[in-house]
């Protein structure tokens, strides 16, 4: 209750005494209660009305966090131990740990199948990149092109990306078989002296072959970022250029690629982070073979665990990849933010 | 004038034409294998159509191999993920929404960074996890590790639709007397509800084609959902390609139909989170 309306009352303004006790009285009297009881009221609402705002997220977050953040934090577990499983009666989550330090993490820091897998993963993420944005940027140009047919285009050259992984992975490993497959039938036709090119037994070559299967798969996704992105771009800073007489190639150099400059970044990170994780494609197409050619990092981590059960070793290793993807991950957001 | 119109734009659909066929050649090829007889497909010299188009690799899968039983496991996994990602993923992007809550963007950051977590990390404390609660050869297992993992998607991507809503309509319904509750389930959902449907076809992907956790997670050979089946036909010493490519176009061809659907709204399904911020 304000100083006005206390003064409505009269409590303030009159000299009568018997008056301004009786307002008093009243207004003692029903000023502590009012308020808070309102106040209370208030409060109570308040907090229910938060409270029933959080029950809006709070399964998304339940969710996340048992499946995902705890999961998490038994990796960080499992690799700073030495990890022996056992039956699920013996110990909570049926693993018996000694804690062992780092040991797992200078044990992986000091083999050297981890780098060179670390180096293949790396060169199978820059082709995989370079690969499916020079293919989407030609597909996205071609498209905004007002070329005839453009429905039917778009439709073909992005259902590569409903196609799960392992799908893919078998089909380009039946296109890339030595003896059998289409590509050197294709090879033997053009140059009938060719040697037959052992795509996926060569050391050298599979590397390629994996990524190129990863490239067919992913170039939607780059596709449609940058058709996303084309689409932004106002026409006018073309028609300006036409009447300035700018070449095709001037064209894109001067508007397209700076105004496509932070959609072809993200795109990049992002692609990079998906194929920097892929284990499907490599597992599939060659399952890190011939010989450890195209041991990437997932594949890698998948046979310490579950081929050699060396459950610490492993988690370290993914803790490490973790570390890396996080780094870029960061950085993304960073993007995103200055945005 | 007229040549150098014409010319380029000639080149042009020439190349794109050759591009699109490059592209869609492995789907068609996978296809055309299927229907190959067993001796065709090692035959020498090799042919490009078959010469006679024959079902028994389908037959073979269906027999012998028991894919009908994948194909179902895969279907119930997919379909349970879905449901469940969507219950809790509409809420979540509605809250974000229309709700300040306390570390609002950082939780919003949180859900996209769980995105980026190698799966490779994930499935080792999972296969664990799930070893000790007894659940390896179990739906359960697997449809809890979907969901999680096309939850993050999901809320980014019904986030973009639901701030497509104007707040007007919330504010109208809590004004006739609508919980928050209320105005969410009876007002705001209807009104979303071709979003939701996209939304869904999308973790009904995320489920169909995951490959690493299905693998870990599984021992009991009539447990496997189709991506493991497909894969283990690699481990036999002689790999029956026909077998191997008619398994595949069974595993693309619901992927497929729902991408159909799907197509209109890829661009805002595949930017989801990534442009927004």
């Amino acid at each position: 209750m304000t100083l006005r309306a206390l003064d409505a009352t009269g409590a303030l303004g009159t000299t009568d005494p018997e008056s301004t006790l009786i307002t008093m009285k009243r207004v003692v009297s029903v000023y502590p209660r009012l308020p808070s009881v309102r106040y209370g009221r208030d409060a109570r609402r308040r907090f229910m009305g938060k409270a029933a705002e959080y029950a809006f997220i709070v399964p998304a977050l339940a969710v996340l966090v048992v499946v995902l953040l705890y999961p998490m934090l038994t990796a960080i577990h499992l690799s700073v131990s030495s990890v022996e499983l056992v039956p699920p009666s013996e110990a909570w989550m049926g693993f018996a740990t000694t804690f062992t330090g780092l040991a797992n993490y200078v044990e992986v820091l000091h083999n050297a199948d981890f780098w060179s897998a670390a180096y293949r993963t790396v060169i199978f993420t820059l082709l995989t990149v370079v690969g499916s944005l020079a293919l989407g940027m030609a597909f996205a140009l071609g498209l905004e092109a007002k070329i005839t047919g453009r429905a039917a285009f778009r439709i073909i050259l992005l259902a590569p990306w409903a196609v799960a992984p392992i799908v893919a992975a078998a089909t380009w490993r039946w296109i890339f078989d030595a003896r059998y497959g289409i590509l050197n039938d294709v090879i033997r036709t053009v140059i009938p002296n060719a040697h037959t090119v052992l795509w996926l037994a060569d050391p050298t070559l599979a590397l390629v072959a994996v990524s190129i299967a990863n490239i067919w798969l992913r170039t939607p996704f780059m596709m449609i970022m940058l058709l996303a992105g084309l689409k932004a771009i106002p026409a006018d800073q073309y028609e300006a250029a036409a009447v300035d007489g700018a070449s095709a190639w001037r064209r894109f150099l001067h508007i397209t690629l700076p105004n496509l400059r932070f959609v072809i970044m993200v795109a990049t990170l992002l692609e990079g982070i998906w194929t920097f994780k892929n284990f499907d494609v490599v597992q599939v197409m060659t399952g890190g073979g011939p010989g450890k050619a195209t041991e990437v990092l997932s594949v890698l981590i998948f046979k310490t665990s579950f081929q050699f059960f060396h459950f610490g070793t492993a988690a370290a290793m993914g803790i490490l990849m973790a570390a890396a993807l996080m780094v870029v991950a960061i950085l993304y957001l960073r993007l995103m933010r200055a945005r | 004038m007229f040549k150098r119109e014409v010319l380029p734009r000639t080149a042009l659909h020439v190349a794109m034409c050759a591009g699109v066929a490059v592209m869609a050649f492995p789907l068609v090829w996978m296809a055309l294998v299927s229907v190959k007889s067993s001796p065709e497909v090692l035959a020498y010299p090799m042919t490009w159509l078959p010469r006679a188009p024959t079902s028994e690799s389908y037959a073979n899968l269906l027999t012998t191999r028991n894919f009908a039983g994948y194909f179902i496991n895969s279907v119930v996994v997919s379909l349970v993920t879905t449901v469940l990602a969507m219950v809790v993923a509409a809420p979540a992007a509605y809250g974000f929404t229309r709700f300040r809550y306390f570390m609002g963007s950082a939780l919003q950051s949180f859900f996209l960074l769980t995105q980026m977590l190698p799966g490779i990390l994930l499935v080792i404390p999972y296969f664990v996890m799930m070893r000790a609660l007894g659940l390896l050869n179990s739906y359960p297992s697997l449809v809890l590790i979907y969901t999680a993992l096309s939850l993050p998607f999901c809320t980014w991507m019904l986030i973009g639709f639901f701030h497509d809503i104007p707040r007007e309509i919330d504010d109208a319904a809590l004004v006739d007397g609508c919980s928050k509750f209320g105005v969410f389930f009876r007002v705001i959902m209807p009104l979303a509800a071709p979003g939701l449907a996209a939304t869904a076809m999308f973790a009904f992907l995320v489920a169909w084609k995951e490959y690493l956790f299905a693998l870990a997670l599984t021992t009991d050979e009539s447990r496997e959902v189709i991506t493991v089946a497909l894969s283990n036909m690699f481990s036999e010493d002689r790999v029956a390609w026909n077998d191997v490519m008619a398994a595949a176009v069974i595993v693309s061809v619901p992927a497929l139909l729902i991408y159909s659907f799907l197509e209109r709204h890829m661009v805002r399904g595949i930017t989801a989170g990534a442009v927004k911020g």
